[in-house]
């Protein structure tokens, strides 16, 4: 059966870099867990040798054709960057590996 | 002490399609930051990828021209992690079906040819491009986005750990280069970094299993990554033979300044990529007949252009390899030979000689050559004919090169035409004889060097133009029957 | 009878005669909204401006008559999840509370292209994960039946704005019920098309493989006119489905001999006696028109809402990941780094959408992937299989849309196995790519109940044939909502 820790979700949220405040941690580990333990089901399934699907339709695949459209106005593009300079979006340093 | 290293790639092609691989943005190099780019490439919320048929083309042609099995069927899936360049927060690769498998290339390796592996390839989409700076004085240092290079299409190959050597590996990249080069899939500019390569290392004492390997990235010309390899091997052989070899895989980056590797991060630390299969796109059914076409269309390759060569003109072995690793070179030598009906390896000769010299002192290829194979063709004929001489075919090649003037102008215009007829060159001869009365009592009193001396004063006055066995026949006929007239015979 | 009382076709025909132009009408419903959703928020956004430039160049095409057809001058509201292009799009979440699209969804193409009018944005729970505008960074859409009851989500302010008038017609969007639920517990008719017959190109993903738009209205005609508008092949949509010829009206006539099969798990213990009831009613109706009851067994469904789990959040997890601050949104002060800053910036996301990331999250991870995700992916293919072997047996299904009709807010809040109860109704016709069309079969204790059709993949008309119908055979038509009067149906 599955089920997480506060500190395993916690490590989650570290992972999916998504801030989540201790009240959070409180609200959704518990909820978490009560989903968790509502798939577990799913391992009664008969499904064994079963094909699995990924895609929502039956449509094949549709290719391009290799044609050069027109690209966006460079200010469109920026105009919901939060922070913009030189025409490049602008974050805080990359810290490097 | 005696260690063995094993090596494998994983080189990035930036495939040449003109729009990206999943929108039509261009893909041209080095435009206005963020000025090629539209929803999809910048990853907006409800934007979808729509898969560029030309991409997956050229995806098959290279796994053909790499002997890989083409798959029937292929996928996508999504690499997550998060990097600002990253616009969607995972990238569109392929995991669990890729296009090709099983390959494998002939690489022609200084210790002689080898057949080395190709794990597999696949398409995947590039991520932007960043820039960092880092902190000054009265700032704490930031870093800029350009998307422009998101979204183009890249192929990336994994060839097998059968590499032993950082001169093995540069080949190796060498060999595939070229190789797709001529399949017209890639500009190949390792500069602009259109291909681009991260290796695998090991070390191991022969005979025991595979040491931890280490990746390294960042090798972005031939000489880093053999500099790159070559010092890790070492590093690693230090290690081993000190007892204490590498316990954790680990990933390294070049730093072409300090010359030598740095570490990254363990890979054991390295994120959990959650692969899953891409729902946005519908598996990509490849269908056999179209991969059969393609396959037909393929160019010849460097490798059965050399065993054709070998065949075919009965080459050496070191002149058919040259001449068919360089596309244009091949391309040349073979419209020489429609023009001409000597031997190919006369070709061949020139080629590699005098012309390549020619072309190595300019630094251009023989794409950028002035004359065309038929000029070269008709040099040599002129030679085979015995119309000029081979030291003045260097000549006209010289001025064919400079100006592209076919050589027959050359010849005409400068009047390098051989004299072949042995009244004309009896009659200058002659001439040297009469003037000549020292050197010919010389020879007369057994100095044979004299004959050069005659030789040497015929070619001066005819400006080289003489046939020289001619000249040698006719000039010891003529001193011969000299030294009857004087023993008073007739 | 008031305008807001009109049907598309009655809209249409006064249209036509002049007797009220686009721009009047436009104005008629604009100060309905402003007069209505201070009660009810189901509008984030009232794109008042625009509206009276899209109705005045609907005016105009309807003077020349030129590429005028049956939505020109009709008023829409959209679903905040959906792209356009100058119009703020916040999925209701703060962190794109100023996000302006650079372009629009192809449903909006559509519809700007026939001159229908875009009245505003409608409200949702965050970026549509939820079932109550609970999670909506906009606050609670009440129900417009009784505002002590939830109105359903997660495209509930399209669902409300529709049942109260303010506007005729509204796209949502469905990825496990979204727009049937909301549709059922409002008292209105909502359809989510076989998967690929809409572009999804410009909605906001949740779950892209579950993900489909689609139409509410105040009839089956309504929802019927809207999908043939947004409906078709879409070459900026991978999964869109080859073009299919459009109908030019909904197939009347007798539907002696149709079968129609009732899931037995669809009619279990956890339904609500009053709600059984009046489906059942419906199927007497149909019956007594001819179709032919199948009562049937679809074993798969009982793991319809795990495997629904297990790939919405797996799929919501990654499709989330882009809002990281960089490009677009509102980013955090904090963090001095990059990945503070994004992690910061994330931090602003509801606890809803929260934790369906973290499971997401953890069920792509190596501790869950092979044994929960693939399984899943598997259950989905038996699904599939499950549902075409009963479409053999019979042409349509029918069940009810929820098992109850709206909760009180507070029990919403308490009870999520109730919520889970809800959606196992629906995210079948999600999970299999069917269309499924829901529409009102009455009222239980002053809150209306929908009732639930599904059909194989592409029969969207014979949803519409069923579902009008009934409407018509029982001449019934629902009153707008205002909010707190009793509801009931009247008769046409």
């Amino acid at each position: 059966m599955l089920s997480l820790s506060a500190q395993q979700v916690k490590d989650l949220a570290a992972q999916a870099l998504l801030g989540v405040t201790e009240e959070e941690i409180g609200v959704l580990s518990p909820a978490i867990n009560q989903t968790l333990q509502s798939i577990e089901e799913i391992r009664k399934a008969p499904v064994s040798e079963g094909e699995p699907t990924v895609n929502g339709g039956e449509g094949g695949e549709r290719l391009r054709a290799d044609q050069v459209c027109l690209s966006c106005p460079q200010e469109a593009v920026l105009s919901n960057a939060p922070k913009q300079f030189d025409a490049c979006f602008q974050t805080p340093l990359v810290l490097e590996e | 002490m005696n260690y063995e290293t094993v090596i494998g790639l994983e080189v990035h092609v930036q495939l040449k399609t003109k729009s990206k691989l999943w929108c039509g943005c261009a893909t041209t190099f080095g435009a206005a930051p963020n000025s090629q780019v539209c929803p999809v490439c910048l990853g907006l919320p409800g934007s979808l990828p729509v898969l560029n048929q030309k991409a997956v083309e050229l995806g098959v042609r290279t796994g053909l021209a790499l002997n890989c099995t083409i798959a029937v069927c292929c996928r996508f899936d999504r690499k997550q992690y998060f990097y600002p360049d990253l616009p969607k927060g995972y990238q569109i690769t392929q995991f669990h079906q890729p296009l090709g498998r099983g390959g494998w290339v002939e690489v022609p390796f200084a210790a002689g040819q080898r057949r080395v592996g190709i794990t597999e390839i696949h398409l995947e989409e590039e991520a932007g491009r960043t820039a960092h700076f880092p902190p000054e004085a009265d700032n704490p240092g930031y870093s800029l986005v350009d998307y422009n290079r998101s979204g183009l299409p890249l192929l990336e190959i994994v060839t097998a750990p059968e590499l032993r050597s950082p001169e093995e590996a540069r080949t190796m990249l060498e060999t595939l280069k070229v190789l797709l080069e001529e399949l017209e899939v890639t500009d190949g500019k390792m500069e602009e970094g259109s291909l681009r390569c991260d290796a695998n290392l090991s070390v191991h004492r022969p005979g025991e299993p595979l040491g931890k390997r280490v990746e390294l990235k960042n090798l972005n010309s031939f000489r880093a990554m053999e500099a790159a390899l070559a010092f890790e091997a070492g590093r690693q052989g230090v290690l081993l033979t000190n007892g204490a070899p590498l316990d954790r895989e680990e990933a390294r980056t070049w730093n072409e300044a300090k010359r030598k590797t740095v570490f990254m991060r363990f890979k054991e630390q390295a994120t959990d990529y959650r692969y899953f299969p891409e729902p946005d796109l519908p598996p990509v059914s490849i269908d056999g007949q179209w991969v059969e076409r393609l396959a037909a269309g393929l160019p010849e390759l460097p490798e059965a252009r050399r065993g054709r060569y070998l065949r075919e003109f009965r080459l050496p072995a070191d002149d058919a390899l040259l001449l068919s690793k360089n596309k244009a070179a091949a391309v040349f030598f073979e419209a020489v030979l429609g023009f001409y009906n000597g031997e190919a390896k006369t070709v061949s000769n020139w080629m590699l000689g005098d012309v390549t010299r020619l072309l190595k002192e300019e630094k251009i290829g023989f794409t950028d050559l002035k004359f065309g194979p038929e000029d070269l063709a008709a040099l040599l004929s002129f030679l085979d004919r015995n119309e000029i001489s081979g030291k003045i075919a260097k000549i006209v090649l010289a001025e064919m090169f400079q100006t592209g003037t076919p050589p027959a102008a050359i010849i005409h215009a400068r009047g390098l035409f051989q004299i072949n007829d042995p009244q004309a060159i009896k009659a200058l001869v002659l001439e040297t004889l009469a003037a000549n009365g020292e050197a010919v009592r010389a020879y007369k009193s057994g100095k044979e060097k004299a004959v050069a001396f005659l030789v040497g004063d015929v070619m001066r006055k005819s400006k080289g133009r003489v046939n020289p066995e001619l000249l040698d026949r006719i000039l010891k006929f003529e001193l011969a029957v000299d030294e009857i007239k004087d023993i008073g015979l007739d | 009878m008031e305008i807001a009382e009109l049907n598309v076709a009655a809209l249409r025909k006064m249209l036509d005669r002049r007797e009220i132009s686009a721009v009047e009408l436009t104005n008629y419903y604009l100060d309905r909204i402003a007069q209505l959703d201070p009660d009810f928020r189901a509008f984030i956004t009232v794109s008042r401006e625009q509206a009276l430039r899209m109705a005045s160049a609907a005016d105009q095409k309807l003077a020349t008559g030129e590429g005028a057809t049956a939505l020109t001058g009709i008023p829409v509201a959209v679903k905040d999840n959906i792209c356009t292009n100058g119009i703020r799009t916040t999925c209701a979440s703060r962190l794109l509370a100023d996000f302006t699209p650079i372009f629009d969804a192809t449903v909006v193409a559509k519809l700007k292209q026939v001159g229908a009018v875009l009245l505003g944005k409608t409200n949702l729970d965050e970026f549509a994960m939820g079932s109550s505008t609970k999670e909506s960074a906009y606050g609670l859409t009440p129900n417009p039946w009784d505002r002590r009851h939830v109105s359903g989500g997660s495209s509930s302010g399209s669902a409300v704005a529709v049942a109260t008038g303010m506007v005729p017609l509204a796209l949502g969007s469905d990825t496990g019920g979204s727009i049937r639920q909301p549709a059922a517990f409002c008292g209105v008719w909502g359809l989510k098309p076989t998967y690929g017959r809409v572009s999804r190109y410009g909605l906001v993903p949740y779950a892209p493989s579950l993900d489909q738009i689609g139409p509410i209205g105040r009839s089956t005609e309504d929802i019927f006119l809207l999908d043939r508008c947004i409906a078709g092949y879409d070459p900026l949509d991978p999964t869109s489905l080859p073009e299919q010829a459009a109908a030019a009206g909904i197939v009347t006539g007798s539907l002696r001999g149709l079968k129609v099969g009732l899931p037995r798990e669809l009619f279990g213990d956890s339904l609500a006696m009053g709600v059984k009831e009046r489906v059942m009613a419906v199927a007497r109706e149909l019956a007594a028109a001819g179709c032919i009851l199948t009562e049937l067994s679809l074993p798969s469904l009982q793991y319809a809402l795990p495997t629904y789990y297990l790939l919405a959040y797996a799929e919501a997890s990654s499709s989330m990941a882009r809002y990281d601050g960089v490009r677009h949104g509102k980013r955090a002060c904090s963090g001095s780094d990059v990945t503070g800053m994004m992690t910061a910036t994330r931090q602003e996301l509801g606890t809803e959408v929260k934790r369906r990331i973290l499971l997401g999250t953890y069920f792509l991870g190596k501790d869950c992937y092979d044994d929960y995700y693939v399984r899943a992916q598997q259950v989905r293919t038996w699904m599939k299989a499950d549902f075409a072997a009963a479409f053999t047996e019979c042409d349509l299904l029918l069940s009810p849309t929820t098992a109850t009709p709206a909760f009180t807010i507070d029990e919403e809040a308490l009870d999520e196995r109730a919520l889970a109860l809800t959606e196992c109704y629906t995210v079948a016709a999600n999970l299999t790519g069917i269309p499924a069309l829901t529409f009102p079969c009455g009222f239980l204790n002053h809150l209306p109940v929908g009732a639930q059709l599904m059909a194989p993949a592409g029969a969207e008309q014979r949803l519409f044939q069923v579902a009008s119908h009934w409407e018509a055979a029982t001449k019934r038509q629902t009153r707008c909502a205002q909010g707190d009067q009793k509801g009931a149906f009247y008769e046409l």
